[in-house]
């Protein structure tokens, strides 16, 4: 669903072409304008107050053009405080310049540090994220779209992080809004709705050449380019390649682990002052990582490790048309078709997904905006069996309908506004679903809001939870699970009539701008679960084929109640234009009730995959006139079931920019304290890691 | 000679630091630079009624709600005039009193009351400024836009045409974005 797209706005890259740049004249002006700034500029006093006035200073700005005050980089803004105050959720923003000066090389990373948000790195290619609970290398509950694209796969209703990229560059913000969207974005939006919205193609023009190495990093590489066709047109096009290392285990063997891509993709923007504006995107990728899988045996050991190199590609193209009907209403249509192939070493999996939207903003009157949409998708797959993981059908086409409708209202000015809000669909499993929402902004004047919401989102049966069948572990004979003569071989087996899972969120949230340069946003949550994925065990029937054995069926199930409730806090610290801090906590709180019998541990719903705290902490410094430091401390709690300790990390980012176009820059990650593991697959139990690396990249533009 | 004095400066800084960068103690602040476009647009821009009427009348610029710019729209205003007008700034907490005014600045003036106040100022010519997400799609006529550190502007033509300015073309073609009505000409 592409629900609620906000068009970025960005400066330009810094490319000086374009209208009024062509002649001379301008240019010595410039250059007068420049240099005059920095003579007087160099006997004003170091650290003088930003805002204010000084003659000096609006005089020499009086004399430029306007299209050098529009290319001018000003000391500090504050808007982004601002904007975020009449949002009656919990939505946390990552801008692009964020991303680009904590030194992240992956989508991933970028999204560390976020409150209520779980980023743990199971390997060199595989995460484990989601949003306030239920952690896993196939989290369900976190939807993820790319520019309006929804990236999860159906298969089990989660996001394979290892193709999930584009150059970061060229990512205009990513908005995380923690809390059920389900309202506008739809099932699997149960936790929270992760949106990476890149730049708009007149933003990216002319080109930009990124090369790194470090440890851990053979190499990377991208290379962009952007320009005009025309006045109206704008696009660019990008390549990326790069081959990550291998890591270690605990004991310091070399771990299967390793993961190279390649990449390349397009966006093209039509669109000006008229009324209407047309989008496309497309990509295409090609790569490989190194996967481990347990498989189980029928005789000692009971299980052999299968390692080997998954191959994946697959490309998207999309194409998004808004037309602006007057100016308190307009109207988008979006079409993407998303192609994956993975060839991994437990599964095999082709799909192709087809995906129709439309959406309509207008505001009847005044203090009041209503939204509405439908949309459909089609998907289609092929997983075929593999010996080691097959479905009940290898083929399946499956249709999902969705509407929504929600409006905002003012009810009084400036003081209180609400959003209520539903989204109906129906799919091929569950039929139909609904999920309203509710919510209140109250904002006693321009230093407080609170905000109160409630709503329910549904996730719908993924394709693994309705067909699925695995030989997930042999439990040997002569042990105390299984005191008897014959090994037991558990089967997991998904179930036709697997059903949703449903989630009552109740949220509250407050922020406060006490002064300033200082501003604190709190959220806190219950989150009240029914029908949530738990196992059934059948009784062990004997198998004579030899060597003989007892196999157990274990059903997926929606026999689990789960609660959980928490709080996050945001503390931004903005005291002068050069030095900037921010502070993220977040508390998470889980009880599961109901059958707590867990023999496949990996795929029922358990207590303690989550930390019970997280808290980050990031600096930015700039320097000198082109030194550029930023650093963040990162503490995560245990995760009591999986048997991984606590863990505390230091990232560290020197940047030099010797002209205004190059960029060199020193990363070191997990600078303090000894390596440390941050999650076990639900597949492999063999968990990596992750010691001190250091990055060293360059980027040029030209 | 003051010229060449100046481009040997000029290039002897160059060397130092390549395609000139501004240090972080002289890179100039949001609101000095948003001072300095209010100024460019009061030339930029012709009130038709403000040209009928004598020089003696001053040309107003307002600012609704809580006054950023601090004393930067009184530095830049500072021994200039419009046309002959000379220039006066105005803070006020609501928009009848700025009614009068040619431009006002609205800032921290939340999305909910834009509209209204929008729409009560669409009886005058005024060009309205804001920095609001959305500023120019709910009526106002120029919305800054910030990103990347740079400040540029947005503008919406057809309520410009609607209360009777007159953007000059140059403005139009700086603007990153422009709203205006169909059939017209392009930039």
């Amino acid at each position: 669903m592409m629900a609620n797209i906000v068009y970025p706005r960005n400066g330009a890259d810094q490319c000086r072409r374009g209208k009024g740049q062509t002649t001379p004249q301008p240019g010595w002006s410039v250059l007068q304008g420049l240099t005059g700034i920095l003579l007087f500029s160099c006997l004003a006093i170091f650290g003088a107050q930003p805002g204010y006035a000084s003659d000096d200073d609006l005089v020499n700005l009086k004399r430029m053009s306007l299209e050098d005050l529009g290319n001018l980089e000003v000391s500090s803004v504050s808007k982004k405080l601002e904007r975020l105050s009449t949002a009656p959720a919990a939505i946390y923003v990552i801008t692009g310049e964020d991303i680009r000066r904590s030194g992240h090389i992956s989508i991933p990373e970028a999204l560390r540090g976020v409150p209520g948000v779980q980023v743990a790195r199971i390997d060199a290619n595989k995460w484990a994220i989601t949003a306030r609970g239920f952690n896993g290398n196939f989290a369900n509950k976190l939807l993820v779209l790319i520019d309006g694209r929804s990236v999860y796969t159906p298969l089990f209703s989660g996001v394979y992080w290892d193709v999930q990229d584009l150059p970061l560059e060229d990512v205009d913000r990513i908005e995380v809004i923690r809390g059920p969207g389900a309202a506008l974005w739809g099932a699997n939006a149960v936790n929270g709705v992760i949106n990476i919205i890149t730049r708009k193609a007149s933003a990216t023009q002319c080109g930009l050449a990124t090369a790194g190495i470090g440890t851990g990093v053979h190499g990377l590489g991208t290379f962009r380019y952007g320009s005009e066709l025309g006045e109206n047109t704008s696009y660019r096009v990008y390549g990326k390649y790069f081959d990550h290392d291998h890591g270690k285990t605990p004991d310091g063997l070399a771990a299967n682990d390793s993961w190279r891509m390649k990449r390349a993709g397009f966006r093209l923007d039509w669109g000006q002052s008229d009324r209407d504006e047309l989008t496309f995107t497309g990509d295409f990728y090609d790569g490989e990582t190194g996967q481990t899988y347990n498989a189980p045996m029928l005789t000692a050991p009971w299980a052999e490790t299968i390692s080997g190199t998954a191959e994946i590609r697959g490309g998207h193209v999309l194409g998004r048309w808004n037309h602006q009907l007057s100016f308190t209403s307009d109207l988008t249509v979006q079409v993407y078709g998303d192609r994956t192939e993975r060839f991994d070493v437990y599964a095999r999996e082709t799909r192709s997904n087809l995906d129709l939207d439309i959406q309509h903003r207008f505001a009847p009157a005044g203090g009041t905006e209503i939204l509405w949409g439908a949309g459909y998708r089609l998907m289609s797959d092929k997983v075929p069996s593999t010996g080691l993981i097959w479905m009940s059908t290898d083929n399946s086409r499956n249709n999902l309908f969705s509407a929504f409708v929600q409006t905002n209202l003012i009810l009084i000015p400036e003081r209180l506004r609400m959003s209520v809000g539903s989204k109906f669909e129906h799919n091929d499993y569950t039929g139909y679903e609904v999920q309203p929402s509710g919510r209140i902004l109250w904002s006693p004047n321009n230093r407080h809001s609170v905000w109160v919401a409630v709503s329910r989102a549904v996730r719908t049966p993924s394709r693994a939870e309705n067909s699925i069948r695995v030989n997930a572990a042999v439990i040997p004979p002569g042990t105390p699970t299984n005191p008897g003569l014959l090994p037991v071989a558990t089967r997991m087996e998904g179930d036709a009539m697997y059903g949703s899972e449903y989630l009552i969120a109740r949220e509250v949230g407050y922020r406060i701008r006490p002064g300033a340069t200082l501003s604190l946003d709190l959220t806190a949550y219950h989150n009240s679960y029914t029908d949530i994925r738990s196992v059934s065990a059948s009784a062990p029937v004997p198998v004579g084929a030899p060597p003989t054995h007892l196999q157990m069926l274990l059903r997926a199930n929606n026999d689990l109640e789960v609660r959980t409730h928490g709080f996050e806090v945001v503390a931004d610290w903005l005291p002068t234009s050069w030095l900037s801090s921010r502070a993220t906590y977040s508390h998470f709180h889980m009880r599961v009730e109901g059958d707590d019998e867990s023999v496949a541990s990996g795929f029922v719903t358990s207590e303690g995959v989550d930390p019970r705290n997280q808290f980050t902490l990031r600096t930015s410094l700039d320097l000198l006139s082109q030194l550029y430091f930023g650093a963040c401390v990162r503490y995560v709690s245990e995760l009591s079931s999986l048997d991984i300790s606590s863990y505390t990390t230091l990232d560290a980012r020197v940047a030099w920019r010797p002209t205004a176009t190059t960029e060199l820059a020193v990363v070191g990650k997990n600078l303090s304290g000894p390596s440390h593991v941050e999650f076990q697959s639900e597949l492999n139990s063999t968990p990596i890691a992750f010691e001190r690396t250091v990055y060293i990249s360059a980027t040029q533009r030209f | 000679m003051k010229l060449v004095l100046f481009t040997a400066l000029g290039l002897a800084s160059l060397g130092l630091t390549g395609v000139p960068v501004q240090a972080q103690s002289e890179k100039p602040s949001e609101y000095n630079v948003k001072a300095v476009y209010l100024f460019n647009f009061a030339n930029f821009v012709t009130w038709p009624e403000l040209d009928r009427v004598d020089s003696t009348v001053p040309f107003r610029i307002g600012v609704l709600g809580i006054n950023p710019f601090g004393d930067a729209l009184e530095g830049v205003i500072e021994g200039e005039n419009v046309d002959g007008h000379p220039i006066v700034i105005e803070v006020a907490d609501s928009a009848d009193k700025l009614n009068s005014c040619q431009i006002v600045y609205m800032s921290e003036t939340g999305h909910s009351q834009l509209e209204t106040i929008l729409g009560q100022f669409a009886d005058n010519q005024i060009l309205t400024v804001g920095e609001a997400e959305g500023f120019i799609e709910l009526g106002g006529v120029v919305g800054f836009v910030t990103g990347d550190k740079r400040i540029q502007f947005e503008l919406n033509m057809v309520v410009a045409r609607a209360v009777g300015l007159d953007i000059s073309s140059r403005l139009q073609r700086v603007a990153s974005r422009v709203i205006s009505s169909e059939g017209s000409g392009n930039q």
